[in-house]
């Protein structure tokens, strides 16, 4: 078959471009917003299969790179299942009596959370009131008093008694700051010691025996007051049970009715009652005990706050189901935390100050977490699986959750959980999160896959027209004329890197919108005109392109060298992409091949001295395949051949120059020089086959601009895989070349295709005698390669590729 | 209140002993004092007999709570100041509450010896003491008027003894509720 060199690309095919006579609108403020989400329908498949199955684990990922609209998507459809569904419960935490340590979750109908926390608040205050009014009142003091001199009467009676008896005997009992004590008398005067002392002996002797007599009796009397005192005691205590309970449950009467088709509530209100019951005399200390400035401070005394409810989540009864996005994710945000409160230097908590978190608000609804963040915060992924596993959300410190926390602290009783949460990441953190996570893909089953590039066709472009159309309503711009539509489409269409798709980034839309809208406004432009879409997209490449520029004014200065005209052996044009900063841009490079006698090495130099990617390396190793397949087949291969990119002073990765690696390698081998007018990207196979690679448009614009700088002469174009082809969005100045033939662009399909182009001789087919036509490229590299075999033979290096 | 010319102000004493102090008579008595803009004289008599019984021998001490023991006069001296210094407190704060004037003095000696003495010229007595009350009451009894009032807060019944009874102060006491007529002892 003979070899017919491809012909260049038109300058039709180097772009799509829109034609504003086909968008049918003067302006977008003609289009309503979409009816759903645009292009994404296999997302949105996913998305309301979750949404409509009830199952634990059938979480969603949302994944897709950033500014394609993933939260808003999902935002909405939450949005639209949670209108659908009930209010959620509202959660409380309560005083856990048996175990204060581990307040209990009190779950109570949406929206009346509120109203007993309310009721229990008042409850507090009137309990407060009433008992202080109850234990000040005249009944009860008056019975206290009668317990209490019922007890002093027994006592005085029982010293009483002695007393007397002790008259009679000529004995005086005294009162004693420390207790009693008898004194002789004798006639209703006391008798001084040196009187007693001189009284007869048998007068003193029956006086002490007397004494002692007396002194016996008043120590078996007053040793039974202690039993006196516990029984007046226990009497005082019935009766501040009686009073307590009598007060609390009038007060609480109401509440048993108000709350008695919630039986959570009411069985709250029923410990409370036992509770008071079981502990009037702290219950009365609390009631009485005049508030100080700290408990205050702390919402009122300790004792009394035990009966306090915090309502932790609250929904309105009429609402509908919460929706809730957490844009900072961290542990006690997520999971909800216990408070401290400094008091008189030491930290106190009580169940009052649990706080909740996302899960706690999102609970029976939806939540919105994004994956990085979630992964970043420390402990939070282990925390969140830990929850969807347990089904309940646990409120406990980080450290607490780490094991670090020895502190005594509360411990509130889990909540049950059942919510859907949406994940959103790109879709390398989901594919690690699988690969390396067990419990990912049983909690988050569904993946939504979010493209970044839509389909282009009619229908496709006039809704995206309407997602401008809204853009432009949601940012309060101007609108767009049909003119800024289409290089507004035609913008897409580049960002997607492909002439037949539209790009899904509508942050970077936005971003390109509210410039354009900038420069509108400047010159006092009704509608954004394409005028302004084109200085939008120049003005913010401008910002960013010094790096470009630097390079290029490198090479025109011949700083770096860069051929665009003559033939050299063993050198060629490569292109690369650079991204800095999120610019990409094209680099032409000069890539050299030199072979001489050796045992079969092919160095890549940037390999050699770690600046190549595993990538490269891989492209260059393929070259190796390629030489031993193509090329004397049944012969080791005796050459050393080093290849290197020319000025390169950092890493590279991509096999994108692999073609031209090999294009420079078979022409040192052949010795036949190649055009450097032409530069070459594409990727090879051990086939020979020319594949497609990524930023074919920047490369061919960063030659194109090298050549325009120095004058286009005609001969200068870029060699692009054939099927790179269809992601040609070329700039418009490119096009114009093209369009005047002073400028290439040449669709490869085969290594021998481009060899031709880039030798102007035949690469050579094998004929039928094995062998490649004379003086054709494939046939000196052969050749040469047998030369160099025999060479090797004749006493050069031993071994060689394989054959 | 004023009864009288400044330079005749009432006067409240309140009489303590050594015993258990009858916090319902000291609150009654310092409002009253307040409410008739008295002067409020707290009298500590540390009695006399206590010592000197303490000295005779095998004179033992029986506190309230069943425990006993002997007391050597110096110890109980000191027992004594603590308790009079804890009752002038006592009173400095019942008279703070319901900001009246008061003093307070500490006597010593028999009871039924000193206290008549020290109540002349004093227009009410309250008894902090039941002991006191009972041990009082025959050698008050032939000029004195006993005036019995329960307190409604309280409950409990302090005595009050009018000495040389004014009709228009008992008028007075009256109209403000702190009396409640009880027979005239003989």
């Amino acid at each position: 078959m003979p070899e017919i060199p491809p012909a260049p690309l038109n300058a039709d095919q180097l772009a799509w471009s829109c034609n504003p006579a086909d968008l049918p609108f003067e302006t977008t403020a003609e289009l309503s917003d979409p009816d759903g989400i645009v292009g994404q329908s296999r997302a949105v498949e996913a998305l309301e299969f979750a949404i409509g199955m009830p199952r634990a684990g059938f979480n969603v990922f949302a994944l897709g790179p950033e500014g394609i609209g993933k939260r808003s998507a999902i935002r909405r459809f939450f949005g639209e299942a949670a209108r659908s569904a009930p209010p959620p419960l509202d959660w409380c935490y309560v005083n856990n009596f048996e175990e204060p340590r581990k307040p209990r979750a009190l779950a109570l109908p949406a929206g009346r959370g509120a109203g007993f926390q309310s009721d229990m608040a008042r409850f507090v205050d009137d309990l407060r009131a009433s008992l202080r009014s109850a234990f000040e009142s005249d009944e009860y003091r008056t019975r206290q008093q009668a317990a209490e001199e019922e007890f002093k009467e027994q006592r005085e009676a029982a010293v009483a008694a002695i007393e007397e008896r002790a008259e009679k005997r000529s004995l005086a009992l005294l009162r004693t700051p420390v207790g009693f004590a008898f004194a002789p008398v004798r006639n209703g005067k006391p008798i001084a010691p040196d009187e007693f002392q001189a009284l007869p002996e048998e007068e003193r002797a029956e006086f002490e025996t007397a004494l002692e007599e007396l002194q016996s009796e008043l120590q078996e009397s007053l040793e039974r007051a202690p039993i006196w005192m516990q029984q007046a005691r226990e009497k005082i205590r019935e009766l501040n049970r009686q009073t307590a309970t009598l007060v609390a449950g009038r007060l609480l009467e109401a509440l048993f009715a108000k709350y008695r088709a919630i039986n959570a509530a009411w069985d709250f209100l029923n410990q409370v009652q036992k509770d008071i019951a079981d502990n009037v005399e702290m219950v009365i200390a609390a009631a009485a005990k005049a508030d100080s400035p700290v408990e205050d401070m702390a919402d009122g005394n300790p004792l009394l706050r035990r009966y306090r409810v915090n309502l932790l989540v609250r929904n309105d009864a009429d609402a509908s189901a919460p929706v809730v996005y957490e844009d900072d994710p961290s542990y006690d945000r997520m999971f909800g935390r216990v408070d401290y409160r400094a008091e008189m230097g030491a930290l106190v908590t009580d169940l009052q100050l649990i706080r909740a978190g996302a899960l706690h608000r999102a609970n029976g609804g939806f939540l919105l977490l994004e994956a990085r963040k979630v992964l970043m915060a420390p402990l939070v992924w282990e925390g969140l699986k830990r929850a969807l596993v347990s089904g309940a959300v646990r409120i406990e410190s980080a450290a607490q959750a780490l094991g670090l926390l020895s502190t005594v602290t509360l411990e509130p009783e889990p909540i049950p959980l059942s919510v859907k949460i949406a994940l959103t990441g790109d879709r390398m953190i989901y594919y690690l999160l699988s690969a390396y996570d067990p419990e990912f893909s049983r909690l988050f089953k569904v993946a939504a896959d979010f493209s970044e590039r839509f389909d282009r066709d009619p229908e496709a472009i006039l809704l995206y027209a309407r997602l401008l159309a809204a853009i432009v309503r949601r940012e309060n711009l101007r609108p767009l004329n049909r003119e800024a539509a289409a290089r507004t489409l035609e913008q897409a269409a580049r960002l997607a890197e492909d002439s037949g798709k539209l790009s899904g980034d509508m942050q970077r839309i936005a971003d390109l919108l509210q410039e354009a809208n900038f420069h509108a406004g400047r010159d006092h432009a009704e509608t954004i005109q394409a005028v302004h879409i084109t200085r939008a997209i120049d003005a913010a490449t401008r910002r960013v392109d010094r790096i470009r520029e630097r390079l290029h004014e490198e090479t025109l200065h011949g700083t770096l060298l860069l051929s665009t005209a003559g033939e050299a052996v063993g050198q060629i044009n490569g292109l690369s992409v650079l991204s800095v900063g999120g610019f990409s841009f094209g680099r032409p490079g000069r890539i050299t091949a030199r072979v001489r006698l050796g045992a079969g090495e092919l160095i890549d130099i940037e390999r050699e001295v770690q600046l190549g990617g595993p990538l490269h390396s891989k492209g260059v190793l393929i070259l190796s395949g390629y030489l031993s397949s193509r090329y004397a087949p049944e012969t080791p291969h005796s050459l050393r051949a080093t290849i290197v990119f020319e000025q390169s002073y950092g890493g590279i990765d991509g096999d994108s120059a692999s073609s031209a690696e090999l294009y420079a390698l078979l022409s040192a081998i052949s010795r036949v020089p190649l055009k450097q007018n032409l530069a070459v990207t594409g990727s090879v196979n051990q086939q020979g086959q020319i594949q497609a690679i990524g930023g074919v448009n920047e490369k061919i614009e960063g030659f194109f601009d090298l050549c325009a700088a120095r004058g286009l002469d005609g001969l200068q174009g870029v060699l692009i895989p054939a099927s790179n082809v269809r992601h040609l969005m070329l700039h418009e100045r490119v096009r114009r070349a093209v369009a005047e033939k002073r400028f290439h662009i040449y669709p490869v399909q085969t290594i021998d295709e481009g060899l031709a182009l880039l030798t102007g001789r035949p690469a050579g087919e094998r004929g039928p005698d094995g062998k490649f036509p004379f003086e054709s490229v494939n046939r000196l590299v052969e050749d040469r390669l047998l030369d160099l075999a025999d060479k090797a033979r004749a006493g050069g290096p031993r071994g060689g590729l394989p054959a | 209140m004023n009864l009288r010319e400044e330079s005749s102000r009432l006067r409240v004493v309140l009489t303590l002993d050594a015993g258990e102090l009858d916090r319902s008579t000291l609150d009654v008595a310092a409002n009253l004092a307040a409410r008739l803009d008295a002067e409020l004289t707290g009298i500590f008599l540390e009695d006399a007999r206590i010592l000197e019984a303490l000295a005779l021998p095998r004179t033992r001490v029986q506190s309230a709570h069943g425990a006993s023991g002997a007391w050597a006069p110096g110890e109980m001296l000191r027992a004594l100041r603590i308790h009079g210094e804890r009752l002038r407190a006592e009173l400095a704060a019942a008279a703070a509450r319901v900001q009246a004037q008061h003093t307070f003095e500490i006597l010593r000696g028999e009871p039924a010896r000193v206290l008549p003495d020290v109540w002349q010229g004093r227009d009410l007595i309250a008894l902090a003491s039941r002991t006191l009350a009972r041990e009082l009451s025959t050698p008050l009894a032939l000029r004195t008027t006993y005036a019995i009032r329960t307190d409604r807060r309280t409950g409990a019944r302090p005595v009050l003894v009018f000495c040389e009874p004014d009709p228009a102060l008992r008028e007075t006491l009256e109209r403000l509720g702190f009396l409640r007529k009880e027979p005239e002892r003989p």
